[in-house]
């Protein structure tokens, strides 16, 4: 259970613990890194490494506002990728990992979202 | 006081750039706008916002790029970058570059954001009630509120100081003590383009030669025994405003070549530094004797004299002033009577003929005084002759002060009374027990009268 609530810890510190606010980002998170995460998945399956680098820069942040570090590190990987130095296998490697461990995050966040 | 502010929050990230919206407006006080992109909020800078969190990785131009183009349109708005990673070199560049902060979006960002915020809100409230104050001088040293009077010779100087506001040009301003020399050197300044900048006075009588010039211009560090920090000088706090030198006919040789360099050159150096100053300072200058005459007797530079002459407005002594004395004397019974408390006075016929009657060597000055002390000594809602005491011979000592012929004291009393009386003939002759047709007679064999 604390591993759950700390998942929420840094947003009930950034809306100053209003209930409504932190249902309403939570919702609006579990909305839009879905199709963010889709998106990326499809960059890499063509090693469109300019819009990895780019789409991994953007969603960082705000995964590790979460506590997902370690996909936060993952996306960060990506995020300084380029066409020299990265091979297409590695590019699905990564993104097959990150869909992995977003995966049970959303489980998680969904349980946490019921629970509010 | 508080004063909303009006934030921009620039952030490609969608659910990132919407918390930081949610999270500042946690504050009622903030009205936050989220841009996704940088055209976007660069199309909106006309909503004038106070200040811009910027994210430094935005899909359609780079964080630079934006600030860049904030800065050639807004020059003083503060814009904060929030980058997704932290990279000194970048972190420098930006902050050389102009932008009031730099921080990379981790655990801190939202105290950060928060912390930055807030100081220029505070920046923001302090720059308002500056304004503010600003005004409220402007408003205070407004020509008609702060010199009361409507004499003809009061109106030449309404109309100098008129020209004076609306030009740089260096203003002498002379007048014998307690005409108010320095508030019209106030009224021109606080009333002028330079209102918001500063206004410095200082009294050249007041300070001893040998340390006028670092008064003036300051000094550096270890430039005498004693100067243990530097010291920055009146020509400098003054920059963009106006420096009054009251009693400039004071000043000793040596300072007056080096005034007159400053003024020529436009430039100054500090006491024992060697470093030159570009200075944009507005002169006005004063003095109660006649400048002309002293450079005829070799007291002060004739070249300094013409740069300093510039537009010169002689204010007249009040028993010029005519019923100026009355509208004067009223203002300051009122002034007075508010500020202590007491109930309005009236001044008695009896009183006011004793008020036109003195000449008034201290001019306003000595009436505020006369005038406080009439309305202390008065009991009930009208100020009496009795209650007014002069300490000096109400002669118009000008007119004794040089011999000439009995015709010629005839013509000046005859424009003493005249300019007293508002040039109303049949009070003159009245007041001088003779008849109408005996003043136009005197007059007219003096046709400057």
């Amino acid at each position: 259970m604390a591993a759950k609530n700390d998942r929420l810890a840094l947003l009930r510190d950034y809306l100053d613990n209003d209930t409504q606010q932190i249902k309403e980002m939570l919702e609006l998170f579990l909305k839009t890194l879905p199709s963010d995460l889709h998106e990326l998945t499809v960059f890499c399956e063509k090693n469109d490494t300019e819009n990895i680098r780019k789409t991994a820069h953007r969603i960082k942040s705000s995964v590790k506002l979460f506590g997902l570090n370690n996909v936060g590190d993952i996306l960060q990987k990506m995020e300084f990728f380029n066409k020299k130095n990265t091979l297409p296998q590695q590019a699905k490697t990564l993104m097959k990992q990150v869909n992995q461990l977003m995966n049970q995050a959303f489980e998680q966040l969904r349980e946490e979202l019921a629970s509010l | 006081m508080k004063h909303p502010l009006k934030i921009f929050v620039v952030e490609d990230d969608l659910f990132y750039g919407e918390l930081l919206k949610r999270h500042l407006s946690l504050n009622p006080d903030n009205e936050v706008h989220l841009f996704k992109a940088g055209k976007e909020c660069l199309d909106k800078l006309y909503l004038k916002p106070d200040v811009i969190s910027l994210d430094y990785g935005l899909p359609d131009m780079a964080g630079d790029k934006v600030m860049k183009k904030i800065k050639e349109d807004y020059p003083e708005l503060p814009v904060i970058i929030v980058s997704g990673q932290e990279d000194i070199k970048t972190a420098v560049k930006l902050l050389r570059d102009g932008a009031y902060d730099y921080f990379v979006k981790d655990t801190d960002t939202k105290d950060r954001l928060w912390n930055t915020v807030n100081n220029i809100r505070r920046h923001k409230d302090l720059s308002i009630e500056l304004d503010e104050l600003k005004d409220e001088i402007k408003q205070k040293y407004a020509f008609r509120n702060i010199i009361k009077g409507s004499s003809p010779a009061l109106q030449k100087v309404f109309s100098l100081m008129e020209k004076a506001i609306h030009t740089s040009i260096t203003v002498s301003i002379s007048g014998e003590t307690g005409t108010g020399k320095e508030l019209v050197a106030k009224a021109i300044h606080y009333n002028s383009s330079r209102a918001k900048k500063p206004f410095i006075p200082i009294n050249v009588s007041a300070i001893p030669n040998e340390l006028i010039e670092s008064e003036l211009f300051g000094y550096e560090k270890g430039a005498f025994t004693g100067a243990n920090t530097r010291k920055i000088g009146k020509f400098e706090i003054a920059e963009g405003g106006t420096l009054f030198l009251d009693e400039i006919a004071e000043m000793d040789a040596n300072m007056q070549t080096k005034l007159l360099r400053v003024i020529q050159e436009k430039e100054l150096t500090r006491v024992g530094g060697h470093e030159v100053i570009k200075t944009d300072v507005r002169l006005i200058v004063a003095t109660h004797r006649n400048l002309a005459e002293e450079v005829q007797k070799g007291n002060f530079r004739q070249d300094l004299y013409y740069r300093l002459l510039g537009l010169p407005i002689t204010l007249p002594p009040l028993r010029q002033r005519g019923l100026d004395v009355i509208l004067l004397a009223k203002y300051f019974a009122n002034h007075y009577c508010k500020e202590n408390g007491l109930e309005k006075k009236t001044f008695t016929k009896a009183a006011r003929d004793k008020l036109m009657g003195y000449t008034y060597p201290g001019n306003v000055r000595e009436l505020a005084a006369i005038v406080e002390l009439a309305a202390v000594m008065s009991d009930g809602k009208y100020i009496d002759e009795q209650h007014i005491s002069f300490n000096s011979a109400g002669v118009p000592s000008d007119i004794l002060s040089e011999e000439t012929t009995l015709a010629d004291y005839n013509i000046k009393i005859i424009r003493y009374f005249l300019e007293k009386y508002n040039n109303n003939v049949v009070l003159t002759a009245e007041k001088l027990g003779v008849g109408k047709s005996t003043l136009y007679r005197l007059l007219k064999n003096k046709k400057d009268v």
